[in-house]
C-alpha cells in the first residue's frame, strides 16, 4: 500500500500548481460574488456566475489532470521510469488514479468554496460536492482515454473515433427514446444515471488498469488494451442501458396494475384512456387502449394529454405540450389516434402558435371526424385533424366543455364573472361559419355536472341541481335536505333524469318533478350515477367512513334496489366530456377493491379489463 | 538458462506492425558479468532491454530475470535491477532529491549514502528540477538511482548517449566502482565500444535482427585477427584454412580479417603456396564489431 501513497503523493505534487490555482479562482470568484451582491446583481446573475465558474474550471481541470495521468508520460516515453521500479503495475494505477482524483475533487472544492461564501451553506456545500465529484472523476476518465488513445498515435485511433461516434448516438437514441416516451423523471431521478456515471467510472479507469497492467510502456500495445476494455465495457454498458430502457417503458396495461387518474372512456366504443397504478422504475405511462382488441399505444405522462373521444370512441385527439428535450419548439403538438384492431397514432404534428390563444386541450371531435374543437388561453377554436390547421377561432375565456351540434354549430360551456352575480356558468352558440355566437344560457353559481343532448345539469351551491334545457334555454330547479359532498347527476337513456342529493337518488323528469327515490345507506353518498343497461341505473355508494363501497343496481322505472354488489363502485371520473350512453362500455366500467377494472357484461358476468396489481390475472 | 543466469533471452522475437526487429534471439548474462550487446542504430537493442527489464511484452519467445519469467515477475525483479535507460526518463518537474525521496520507500535494500555520494561527486544540483539538468547531470541522476538500491544487475541502456568525454569517463568509473565492490551483474547496450572494452567480459553483437554472436570478449579477441601477407609469385592465393570476414587486395599485399584465427590454421596458412611475409594484428572491439556488422566499410577503412 505505500507504493501506492508514494505514488499518489508524487501526482499530488506534480500537480500542487493545480491546487494554487484553484484557490486563486476561488478567491477571485469569492470577490466577484461580493462584487455582484454589492452592486446588486440578481440571485440569476449570480447563479450564471456561479454555474460558468464553478462548472468551467473543474472540468477543465479534471480533462486536463485526466489527459496528463498516464498517456502524457507514455507519450514521451516516460513510463519506463516507473516500470523500471519494483511497482506493480496495479499499484502504479491506483497510486495515479489515487492522486489525480485527489487533485481534482480537491481544486473542485477550492473552486466551490467561493460559494461558501456567499451562500454559507455548509450542508449545500457538501451536497454539490457529493454529485460533482463523480462526474468530475467520470470527466476525468474520459480525458485520460481520450488523450492515451491520441498520443498512441495508432492507425487504430480511427476505429476510436468511429466508435466513439457510433457510442454517443446509441446512447443518445436511447435516451431520446425514454425522453420521447416521458420517463425522463425516471431517468433523471432514478438510480440509472448514477449507476451509468459508476460505470462509466469504473470501465474507464479500469481500462486504466488494463493499459498499464497490458501495455506497460508499450504505447500501441497500451492502446489496444485500453480501446479493447473501453469499447467491450461500453457496449455491456450500453446493451444494460438498453435493455433497462427496454425494460423501463415495455410496461403493457396488463402491468398497469389497474387503472389510477386519469380514467377517460368516450360514450361509446371500447377506447380506454388511463394511467397505471403500478409503477417501473419509477414510470408509469398513459395508455390509450382498446378494450375489445387489447391493443394499446404507450402516451408520455410528461405530455400531459387529455384526450377527447369522437362519438364513436373510435378516433381519440389531444394536444400534448413539447417534451423538455424539445426546447427548440415549443409550439403544442396535436396527436390523433384511430383505435381500431390497432391503436393508431396517425398524426403527431405542431400546431402553429398563435399569440392570442396557445392551445393547449381538445374539447370535443367533429362527428365528421375531421376536426376538433381546441381551447387555448381565452379562446377557442376549430382544428383541422389531419394538417393542424385552426380554421376559425373566437375569443372565449373559460370553456371547459363544448358539444358539436349536428348543424355545425359548437355549444360551448364556460365560466363567466360578474361583479353583480359573481361566478356563473354560461353556454354560448358558436357557429364557425360566421363566427356569430349566441348566449344560451347563464346559471349563477352553478357548476356542470352531465349534459346529454339538449339537457344538461348543473350543480347550485350544496343542495340545489338545476336541470337546463339548452335549445329552449329553460331551467328546472330540484333542492334536497341534505348537503352533496359529491353532486352527482345523470340524464338517463329515456330522458329522464338521476339526481345524487345528499343521502337519496332521486329519479325526475326533465321538469324536476321526482318519479322515484333511491335511499341511499346511512352516511353514504352517490358517489358515481351510470346506466349500464337501459332502464337500469347504478348507484356507486361510498361511505363517507370510507369503510363501505359498493353499487346498488336500481330499476330506473321503479327505483326498486335490483341487487347489490359489494366493492364494486363505477370507474372514471364524468368529467366534462359527453355523458356515456345505456350500455356502453363506459357506462358499464367499475373498479373493485383490488383497483381492479371490470366490464359487467350482461347477464353479469365480470370481464377483467385490466387486473390489479399482484392479482396474477 | 544456466543456473547462475541472471539475465536470460530465450527465442525471442519482436515485430512492430508486421515490421521484425528482432528474430529468435537467445542469450545468457551468467552472473557477475558485464555483457555489452551491441549493433547497430534500429537493430532492436532497446526493444530487447525493455522485453529482459519486463516493460514490453514479445512477440515470441521470453526473458527471464533470476530465473523468472520478466512480464509476469516483473515488479519483484525489479526490486534486484538497477536500470540507466537511453534517454532519461524521470519526471521532469521532480529534482534528485524528489527522485531519491520517491525511490528509497520502493527499495529495502536502498542507500542513501551511496546515491548521495554519487551526486555529490558528480556535482549534480539537489534542488534543480530534473528537466533543467545537463544531459550529463540527468545521466548520473539515472546512475545514482540505479545504484543506490544496491542491485544484483546494473542494465545500462546506451548511458554514454550524448555525454561529453568527461562525463563518459565518470560515468564508466562510478560503473567499475560498482562492479568491483559489489559483484554487481551487468548488461550494457552501448555504441562507445572503445569506452566498454576495458570492463566487458562478454559481447553479443546484433546483425539483421539476429544476434549473430555472443561469447566472451577473450574468445572473441582469439579469433578475430587481422592477417597481412606480401605478394608472391608462387602460385595461386588463398586464405585457407581460414574463414574470412573481409578482405582486400592493394599493391604492397594482401590483408583481411578472419573470424577463425588459430596457431595451427596459421601454419598450414604459411604453409601453403604464395604467401610471405605473414604479419598477424590483434583486433580491438570496435574493429571486431565492424567486422562483424560491416565487413564492407571495415575494409574501405583498412
Amino acid at each position: 500500500m505505500s507504493v501506492v501513497w508514494t505514488v499518489a503523493a508524487r501526482e499530488i505534487r506534480a500537480r500542487r500548481m493545480v491546487l494554487v490555482a484553484a484557490l486563486v479562482v476561488g478567491a477571485i470568484l469569492s470577490l466577484s460574488f461580493a462584487a455582484a451582491v454589492r452592486a446588486g446583481a440578481s440571485a440569476g446573475d449570480q447563479a450564471l456566475i456561479a454555474l460558468l465558474f464553478c462548472t468551467s474550471f473543474p472540468v477543465a481541470i479534471a480533462l486536463g489532470v485526466g489527459a496528463s495521468m498516464v498517456s502524457r508520460e507514455l507519450g514521451e516515453r516516460r513510463l519506463g521510469f516507473y516500470f523500471s521500479r519494483p511497482i506493480p503495475a496495479l499499484h502504479l494505477w491506483a497510486g495515479k488514479v489515487l492522486g489525480a482524483a485527489a487533485v481534482v475533487v480537491v481544486a473542485f472544492a477550492c473552486i466551490q468554496a467561493s460559494l461558501l461564501f456567499s451562500t454559507m451553506d455548509l450542508a449545500g456545500y457538501f451536497r454539490v460536492l457529493r454529485v460533482a465529484a463523480p462526474v468530475l472523476l467520470f470527466v476525468m476518465a474520459v480525458g485520460h482515454v481520450v488523450s492515451s488513445m491520441y498520443r498512441a498515435r495508432s492507425p487504430w485511433f480511427v476505429v476510436d473515433i468511429v466508435l466513439a461516434g457510433a457510442s454517443i448516438a446509441a446512447f443518445g437514441t436511447i435516451v431520446r427514446t425514454i425522453f420521447e416516451a416521458g420517463a425522463f423523471l425516471s431517468w433523471r431521478f432514478g438510480p440509472v444515471l448514477p449507476l451509468l456515471l459508476a460505470a462509466g467510472v469504473v470501465a474507464l479507469l479500469g481500462a486504466a488498469a488494463v493499459q498499464l497492467s497490458v501495455g506497460r510502456t508499450d504505447a500501441r500495445r497500451a492502446h489496444l488494451a485500453l480501446s479493447a476494455t473501453v469499447w467491450v465495457s461500453v457496449v455491456v454498458i450500453l446493451g444494460g442501458f438498453a435493455a433497462w430502457q427496454r425494460w423501463l417503458l415495455g410496461g403493457t396495461p396488463a402491468q398497469a396494475g389497474g387503472a389510477g387518474y386519469p380514467l377517460i372512456v368516450p360514450p361509446s366504443g371500447e377506447g380506454i384512456f388511463f394511467r397505471g397504478l403500478t409503477e417501473r422504475g419509477g414510470f408509469v405511462p398513459f395508455y390509450l387502449m382498446d378494450a375489445g382488441s387489447g391493443a394499446f399505444l404507450r402516451i408520455s405522462p410528461e405530455s400531459v394529454p387529455f384526450p377527447a373521444f369522437s362519438a364513436d370512441g373510435r378516433t381519440a385527439a389531444w394536444i400534448s405540450i413539447p417534451d423538455l428535450w424539445e426546447a427548440d419548439d415549443w409550439r403544442p403538438r396535436l396527436s390523433v389516434a384511430r383505435l381500431a384492431d390497432e391503436v393508431r397514432l396517425d398524426v403527431r404534428m405542431r400546431m402553429p402558435v398563435q399569440q392570442e390563444a396557445r392551445w393547449h386541450a381538445v374539447l370535443a371531435l367533429h362527428p365528421d371526424g375531421r376536426q376538433a374543437v381546441i381551447k387555448g388561453d381565452g379562446a377557442v377554436g376549430l382544428v383541422e385533424l389531419d394538417t393542424a390547421r385552426v380554421g376559425a377561432s373566437i375569443a372565449q375565456p373559460q370553456v371547459f366543455a363544448a358539444d358539436v351540434l349536428a348543424d355545425g354549430r359548437i355549444r360551448l360551456f364556460h365560466g363567466t364573472w360578474e361583479h353583480a352575480v359573481g361566478p356563473a356558468l354560461a353556454v354560448t352558440v358558436w357557429s364557425p361559419s360566421d363566427g356569430a355566437t349566441t348566449e344560451a344560457l347563464r346559471v349563477p353559481g352553478a357548476a356542470l355536472l352531465t349534459r346529454r343532448g339538449d339537457i344538461a345539469v348543473v350543480a347550485v351551491g350544496r343542495r340545489e341541481k338545476a336541470i337546463l334545457d339548452l335549445a329552449a334555454g329553460t331551467e328546472h330547479r330540484v333542492v334536497s335536505v341534505d348537503a352533496d359532498l359529491l353532486p352527482r347527476a345523470l340524464v338517463l337513456g329515456d330522458g329522464r333524469l338521476a339526481l345524487g342529493m345528499g343521502t337519496e337518488v332521486r329519479i325526475t323528469d326533465a321538469a324536476g318533478t321526482t318519479l322515484a327515490v333511491v335511499p341511499l345507506p346511512a352516511k353514504s353518498q352517490a358517489s358515481a350515477l351510470r346506466e349500464p343497461e337501459l332502464g337500469q341505473l347504478a348507484v356507486g355508494v361510498w361511505s363517507l367512513a370510507l369503510s363501505k363501497r359498493g353499487t346498488l343496481f336500481v330499476d330506473a322505472a321503479t327505483g326498486a334496489v335490483l341487487r347489490e354488489e359489494p366493492g364494486l363502485l363505477p370507474a372514471g371520473a364524468q368529467g366534462q366530456g359527453a355523458q356515456a350512453e345505456p350500455g356502453s362500455l363506459a357506462s358499464r366500467l367499475f373498479t373493485n377493491e383490488d383497483g381492479a377494472l371490470v366490464a359487467l357484461e350482461p347477464g353479469g358476468r365480470r370481464r377483467v379489463i385490466l387486473a390489479a396489481a399482484g392479482s396474477g390475472e | 538458462m544456466s543456473a547462475e543466469s541472471v539475465l536470460c533471452v530465450e527465442g525471442l522475437s519482436i515485430r512492430y506492425a508486421g515490421r521484425t526487429v528482432l528474430e529468435d534471439v537467445s542469450l545468457d548474462v551468467p552472473r557477475g558479468s558485464v555483457f555489452a550487446l551491441l549493433g547497430r542504430n534500429g537493430m532492436g537493442k532497446s526493444s530487447l532491454v525493455r522485453c529482459a527489464l519486463g516493460q514490453q511484452k514479445p512477440t515470441a519467445g521470453a526473458a527471464r530475470l533470476f530465473g523468472e519469467k520478466s512480464w509476469t515477475s516483473r515488479a519483484r525483479a525489479m526490486a534486484r535491477v538497477g536500470v540507466v535507460p537511453e534517454e532519461p526518463d524521470a519526471p521532469p518537474e521532480m529534482t534528485a532529491d524528489d527522485l531519491v525521496r520517491f525511490c528509497r520507500p520502493l527499495y529495502a535494500t536502498w542507500d542513501d549514502a551511496v546515491a548521495r555520494t554519487l551526486l555529490d561527486r558528480l556535482e549534480v544540483p539537489r534542488r534543480t528540477a530534473f528537466e533543467k539538468l545537463s544531459k550529463g547531470q540527468k545521466g548520473a541522476v539515472m546512475l545514482a538511482l540505479a545504484l543506490a538500491p544496491v542491485p544484483d544487475l546494473l542494465v545500462l541502456d546506451d548511458p554514454t548517449l550524448g555525454l561529453d568525454v568527461v562525463a563518459r569517463r565518470v560515468l564508466y568509473d562510478e560503473i567499475i566502482g560498482a562492479l568491483a565492490d559489489r559483484g554487481t551483474t551487468a548488461f550494457v547496450t552501448t555504441h562507445d565500444l572503445a569506452g566498454i572494452e576495458g570492463i566487458v567480459e562478454r559481447v553479443g553483437i546484433l546483425k539483421d535482427r539476429r544476434l549473430v554472436l555472443a561469447e566472451s570478449l577473450e574468445t572473441l579477441k582469439e579469433r578475430f585477427r587481422r592477417i597481412r601477407c606480401a605478394r608472391s609469385d608462387g602460385g595461386a592465393f588463398s586464405w585457407v584454412p581460414f574463414e574470412v570476414v573481409e578482405a582486400i587486395e592493394r599493391d604492397w599485399g594482401r590483408q583481411a580479417v578472419v573470424a577463425n584465427f588459430s596457431e595451427e590454421r596459421l601454419a598450414a596458412f604459411e604453409a601453403g603456396a604464395a604467401v610471405a611475409e605473414v604479419e598477424v594484428g590483434a583486433l580491438d572491439l570496435e574493429e571486431i564489431f565492424l567486422a562483424v556488422v560491416a565487413p564492407a566499410e571495415a575494409g574501405a577503412r583498412a
